[in-house]
């Protein structure tokens, strides 16, 4: 028990409470160097030593320069004749004549004394004015958030080995191993030290594009970078995130649905793994996709969770509009497919088990966050009159619209069609999953009215085969993943991110 | 029977001995040549063009030449060259009864021969001689003759087969004495299959080697001129080959001392046998292939049932590092090596998991008292043909052995690991005394790779198990491009499946219904898996270890690339895979008989895939002969003495340096020997650098029988000392150290003593030695 309450509780707490003294923390200026000391006026491409031995421990450090330039020719950079690749992580810093001053990171992961600051010069004029060596608590802030994230996923295993209580341990553990390799199959491009840099990314102005709007669904990526991670690794963290949320709500919500574990491993297994999704996050950078498709996921699990649990109905309310909240910030047009799927189940499940209060109140729910959307979206037309976000080219340019006259609100309407029937490919496999549950409750003979949790490798056989047929179709699955990963990995560039600069 | 059997093998080797030393025959002289030039100063005695000609093409034309049956010739060339490999001798397409290739002619003054194959008479044939500019051309001479290796090439099939057969019979009669009363022919079913099954395996991992000429990988350059190299010394007698002579146009190479090239005597004794290099070199991979595939099998079945250990066979032959070390590394050492390591691992499995109780009966104490001898043979395996893997799995043998140090500590299992250690020594000695030599008293450039390079950068990554379908690549360190374009750097995803299911049984509480014995070796061995698979990542702490101490450092940048422990990962994951299936087997057998396939496909798919895949993406090469190919590479030239590096090498056929070169006459080199008299009349010392690389071992001896000291000049080279007032013919060549031929004497005498302690060995003398004694009493 004790060991619990460490582990679940005190160690956690610690973790945080450094987590937050590390944010706290100003950064400490390790190093100056003042004055117009490094101006130099040639025609050659020459290499000038602007900072030597520079005192650089384990930790994170900024460079914050001071120059003058007029062309964009110049590029800062750290040698070390003793580091190996991987000692420092940091991108070569263009000086730009646009701007007066510049900021370098470092992420270092080895001591070492003789470290140079250097500046390719490759245009005549250059001067540098200063350079301040700072050392932040980045690094002690990754750990910290490191070892929280690991708490909590210890806590999350804890909860599924825990889901339920009628199984027989192994069978719990079983699902579990599951999930995981599903999780570690659908990260595999991301277990790399680079990121693959798909053509439409185009240098990643995509992803930065949407790292810098202020909406919400970028609000972790901008929290990864604040606690100091390189650029790609806050990327790969959501991306991770994503898939975890996918592979869990995919499960729990299928298996909330269909009142059986196989059931939510077989759509967890087709949903985490299918490939538009997968195809979305790795090969067009898009997270919005994925994260609504979570939302949508998350949205499903509270329906099921008020469709047939009579216990915390407050708390299945939240989950459906969180998750429908989610879906509409992610992507209103997700959005729309998000409501009609969950309208679709919840009129499924009240003409087959008929509970009016349960339907009232759900779309009362729905059409409250409808409500609350329309408002952000009253909001972002504000915005776009004032010029500040230019959302046509986006998903939002058919809510935008001016619905003056019924034809353009045909048109508008049109556009919203145009824009579900792209977004259909990404719920294709959810149909699919439906599909598929739908035949394996048939075949191990069990339905939303019996309550009995059945185990997957229940041999009972139906008239859509045992459940051996669903585990080859889930075999046969994970290996046309498995090629297109591999084919992703060995064919995509790769591109090594750590800092916005 | 036998004994005629014995005759004609005899025979048949006498002939071919016979003609591999026949001279040979000249067909044509340079005098005696129907020529054509185009440009140049061509006279009786040379062939001369230079800048001042204004030329580029082909210079001149021999034309009129006929060879009258088929055969193997040779046209031999003196010639004074200023460039390397820019001019040539080339042949007219046209005539398909002629394999040969065009050569270019090397920088220096020097020797060299092209060969041509000739399968049908031909009349009228030509050849040009092509001239690059800038720099002079000379050729001083040009003679065509008639080898007569031609019927050798079926005489060393002839008796290849005869071993063959001869090894098979031998089986079909120790079955034959072990079953009495059984008719032979009843075995055949057994022996037929896992002939076949072994064959399969290493066919289908040979497709590539089937194509049309050699698959060109990262290194196979370099591995083609170690065979011509060990070929050319070989015909001048020196036997074991330390300093290769064709290497570096004739500056010599020690790749022998540090890079063991015995079983390149296979492809080496063909090449001396009249085939072309293309042949022997697909030869050479499809027996690696074979000796993989029967190695793995008869190690498996030692430890399985013979399904399991068909099956360990199939998945170990096809794993995708180890294609990717034939045809995109090409790294023939690795690969070699690879082939022992299953012995290795089934030997040790054998001697932790087997008891030496004493209660059990004779035979058994027997059996477990000899396993010392697959494991001397599997580490000696390893030992001759790459040191790094000798390296990496003495790592895991000490691993295991820390874990098992309670096992360890039993007297029979001392004594058999004792008794490995000291056999294994014995039969390497001729190899470790003169490359321990080397290392300790002379330095050389790999040493100068030390505290440059991180292993971290050359690891793989946590996704490479799982891809599915390997494509050709030559991308191996992800460093700058990550996995784009990657070669097969993985176990494929069959033994990942393995480790997989080991998993959920683990995690699953299925091991616990298992013995406690079983148990411990499968976690064990899972263990050890999972930490090699680790250590071929970029995920293990590389660069920290490196950095931790100066010893380590120099033990780690010899390994070079972290993925090269992927060879034990592959090895201990089949024998992991191997003993799930056997567990779940000998409770289920419908499971047993589904588990099977279900790892063969995933195995066999991702084999033929990457094959396919490589054939029409990968450059295919014809190369009949060496000199088509230039003798220069040496990869990165780990070997060269230091100071000197591949930068400064003149990789030319150089002559003597000396500020007085007036005092040297009658020079003469021929590949690694030098003549040449001296007379100093100076009032010093006068130093002559002589155009072979420095490497100990080399003598400079006089007629009348005294020495001159050798050193080494600041280029690497040999460099002679001549006191003031000597004058004497001299002669420099290598010469091994006494203690160097004791090493071969005492691998020899243990080599003997092993095949005579060995079980069929004793067995035919214990037999011979009852019938005699019989004999002798009847007699009496």
């Amino acid at each position: 028990m004790k060991q619990l309450k460490l582990l679940h509780y005190i160690f956690p707490g610690l973790c945080l409470i450094c987590l937050l003294i590390s944010c706290l923390l100003p950064p400490i200026t390790v190093k100056e160097y003042q004055g117009g000391l490094f101006h130099w006026e040639t025609n050659d491409a020459t290499q000038h030593i602007l900072a030597a031995d520079l005192p650089l421990t384990i930790g994170h450090y900024r460079f914050i320069v001071t120059y003058t330039t007029k062309d964009q020719t110049n590029i800062l950079e750290l040698q070390n004749q003793l580091a190996f690749p991987g000692d420092y992580l940091y991108n070569d810093c263009t000086l730009n004549p646009a701007a007066d001053t510049v900021t370098l990171q470092l992420w270092s992961f080895a001591d070492f004394k003789d470290t140079s600051l250097v500046l390719s010069q490759n245009s005549p004029e250059v001067a540098i004015h200063k350079i301040v060596l700072e050392r932040t608590f980045g690094m002690e802030r990754m750990l910290f958030f490191v070892l929280l994230i690991t708490f909590l996923l210890i806590k999350i295993s804890r909860i599924l080995l825990q889901y339920n209580a009628n199984e027989q341990i192994p069978e719990r553990r079983k699902v579990f191993f599951y999930l995981c390799l599903l999780l570690y199959l659908s990260c595999l491009p991301l277990l790399t030290d680079y990121l693959i840099a798909p053509q439409t990314l185009a240098d990643y102005r995509f992803a930065l594009a949407e790292f810098r709007a202020s909406d919400l669904i970028s609000y972790p990526l901008q929290l990864f970078w604040y606690l100091q991670f390189p650029f790609q690794s806050c990327l790969k963290l959501m991306m991770f995130f994503c898939n975890l949320l996918t592979v869990l709500l995919a499960y729990c919500s299928f298996a909330s649905l269909y009142r059986n574990v196989g059931a939510g491993m077989i759509a967890s297994g087709i949903i985490t793994l299918s490939l538009p999704r997968l195809y979305s996050i790795y090969t067009l950078g898009s997270l919005r996709t994925s994260a609504a498709l979570a939302g949508l996921l998350l949205s499903l699990y509270g329906v099921s969770r008020l469709t047939y649990t009579s216990k915390s109905l407050i708390q299945a309310r939240l989950l459906l509009f969180l998750g429908l909240c989610i879906t509409f910030i992610a992507s209103p047009a997700m959005y729309v497919i998000t409501l009609l799927c969950v309208i679709s189940v919840v009129i499924y499940y009240h003409f087959r088990n008929p509970a009016f209060k349960i339907s009232l109140s759900l779309f009362l729910l729905i059409s409250a966050t409808a409500c609350l959307c329309l408002g952000y979206l009253l909001i972002i037309r504000q915005f776009a009159a004032k010029g500040m976000i230019y959302p046509e080219q986006g998903e939002y340019g058919f809510m935008l619209m001016p619905l003056s006259s019924f034809s353009s609100l045909l048109k508008a309407l049109k556009q919203l069609l145009i824009l579900i029937l792209q977004k259909y490919r990404y719920v294709s496999p959810l149909l699919f999953a439906f599909c598929l549950c739908h035949m394996y409750r048939h075949s191990i003979g069990t339905s939303v009215k019996n309550v009995q949790s059945t185990c997957p490798n229940n041999k009972a056989s139906g008239p859509f085969g045992g459940a051996a047929a669903y585990a080859l179709i889930i075999i046969i699955h994970i290996l046309v993943y498995l090629y297109f990963a591999g084919d992703l990995l060995l064919t995509m560039p790769a591109s090594r991110i750590y800092d916005l600069i | 029977m036998l004994v005629f059997t014995a005759l004609l093998f005899f025979l048949i080797l006498a002939m071919y001995i016979f003609y591999i030393r026949k001279e040979d025959t000249t067909l044509f002289t340079m005098s005696e040549l129907t020529i054509t030039s185009h440009a140049g100063d061509i006279t009786p005695d040379q062939w001369h063009i230079d800048d001042s000609h204004q030329f580029s093409g082909d210079f001149l034309t021999v034309e009129g030449l006929s060879f009258p049956e088929p055969g193997i010739y040779r046209i031999y060339l003196e010639f004074d060259c200023d460039t390397y490999l820019e001019s040539s001798v080339c042949f007219p397409s046209g005539f398909p009864q002629i394999k040969v290739n065009t050569t270019g002619i090397p920088k220096g003054d020097g020797e060299m021969y092209i060969t041509l194959w000739v399968s049908e008479p031909v009349e009228n044939y030509y050849l040009m001689l092509n001239y690059v500019p800038p720099g002079d051309l000379t050729i001083y001479d040009l003679s065509i003759v008639d080898t007569h290796l031609y019927p050798c090439r079926s005489l060393l099939i002839t008796l290849i087969i005869m071993t063959v057969f001869f090894i098979i019979a031998s089986k079909l009669q120790q079955y034959a004495t072990r079953h009495q009363g059984k008719p032979f022919y009843r075995c055949f079913p057994d022996y037929f299959l896992c002939g076949i099954l072994i064959l399969i395996a290493a066919l289908i991992s040979s497709i590539p080697a089937f194509a049309d000429g050699v698959i060109l990988g990262d290194d196979t350059g370099f591995h083609l001129i170690r065979v011509e190299a060990l070929a050319n010394t070989l015909t001048s007698g020196e036997f074991p080959v330390r300093i290769g002579q064709y290497w570096l146009s004739d500056y010599g190479y020690a790749s022998s001392v540090f890079y063991n090239d015995f079983f390149l005597l296979l492809p080496a004794i063909m090449r001396l046998s009249g085939f072309t290099v293309t042949e022997s070199w697909q030869t050479f991979i499809v027996s690696i292939n074979i000796l993989t595939a029967a190695v793995a099998y008869i190690s498996f079945r030692k430890c399985f049932s013979a399904p399991t250990a068909y099956l360990g066979m199939f998945l170990y032959t096809m794993v995708p590092y180890r294609l990717n070390n034939i045809y995109t590394r090409s790294a023939m050492g690795e690969l070699i090596a690879m082939a022992f390591l299953p012995l290795i691992l089934c030997g040790l499995y054998l001697v932790f998991t087997k008891s030496p109780d004493n209660d059990l009966p004779d035979d058994a104490i027997r059996s477990y008292g000899r396993l010392w001898r697959p494991l001397s043979i599997g580490f000696w395996g390893i030992m001759q043909s790459h040191m790094i893997t000798c390296e990496m799995t003495g790592l895991f043998v000490i691993f295991l052995c820390v874990i098992m140090w309670k096992k360890l500590l039993r007297r029979e299992t001392f004594l058999v690991l004792a008794k490995t250690v000291v056999c294994f020594l014995l039969l390497s000695l001729w190899f470790v005394v003169p490359l321990l030599d080397y290392m300790s008293r002379d330095s050389f450039a790999y040493s100068l790779s030390y505290g440059t390079s991180s292993l971290q950068t050359m690891g793989t990554y946590a996704a490479n198990p799982f891809i599915l379908f390997w494509k050709w690549g030559s991308n191996s360190t992800y460093q700058h491009f990550g996995m784009a374009h990657s070669s097969a750097l993985g176990c494929g995803i069959s033994l990942t499946c393995g480790f997989l299911l080991y998993l959920y049984w683990n995690f699953t509480g299925y091991l616990k219904n298992l013995s406690v014995h079983r148990q411990k070796t499968l976690h064990i061995i899972a263990f050890l898996s999972f930490l090699a698979m680790i250590m071929s990542t970029s995920l293990f702490p590389w660069r920290y270890l490196q950095r931790s101490s100066l010893f380590l450092d120099s033990l780690l940048s010899n390994i070079q690339f972290a993925f090269r422990f992927l060879a034990i990962a592959s090895v201990l994951f089949t024998m992991l895979t191997c003993l799930l299936v056997e567990t779940l087997g000998s409770g289920n057998k419908t499971m047993y008989r589904s588990i099977v396939p279900a790892f063969l496909t995933p195995c066999l798919i991702t084999c033929i895939f990457y094959t396919g895949f490589l054939l029409p993406n990968r450059d295919i090469f014809t190369i009949y002969d060496s000199f088509s190919m230039g003798n220069n590479y040496i990869a990165m030239g780990e070997y060269i003495p230091t100071p000197a590096t591949t930068d400064t090498l003149s990789y030319s056929f150089d002559s003597y340096v000396t500020d007085h070169p007036e005092m040297v006459t009658d020079y003469d080199k021929n590949h690694l020997n030098i003549t040449m008299t001296i007379a100093n009349n100076y009032d010093q010392s006068i130093a002559i650098e002589l155009p072979l690389l420095y490497y100990r071992g080399y003598i400079a001896e006089a007629a009348d029988g005294t020495t001159l000291p050798l050193e080494k000049s600041e280029n690497g080279k040999l460099l002679l000392m001549v006191p003031s007032g000597y004058s004497n013919a001299l002669n420099i060549s290598f010469q091994p150290f006494w203690y160097w031929r004791l090493a071969e004497g005492i691998t020899c005498l243990s080599w003997l003593g092993f095949v005579l302690t060995g079980n069929e060995t004793s067995q035919l003398l214990r037999r011979f030695l009852t019938k005699s004694t019989k004999k002798r009493e009847e007699k009496q």
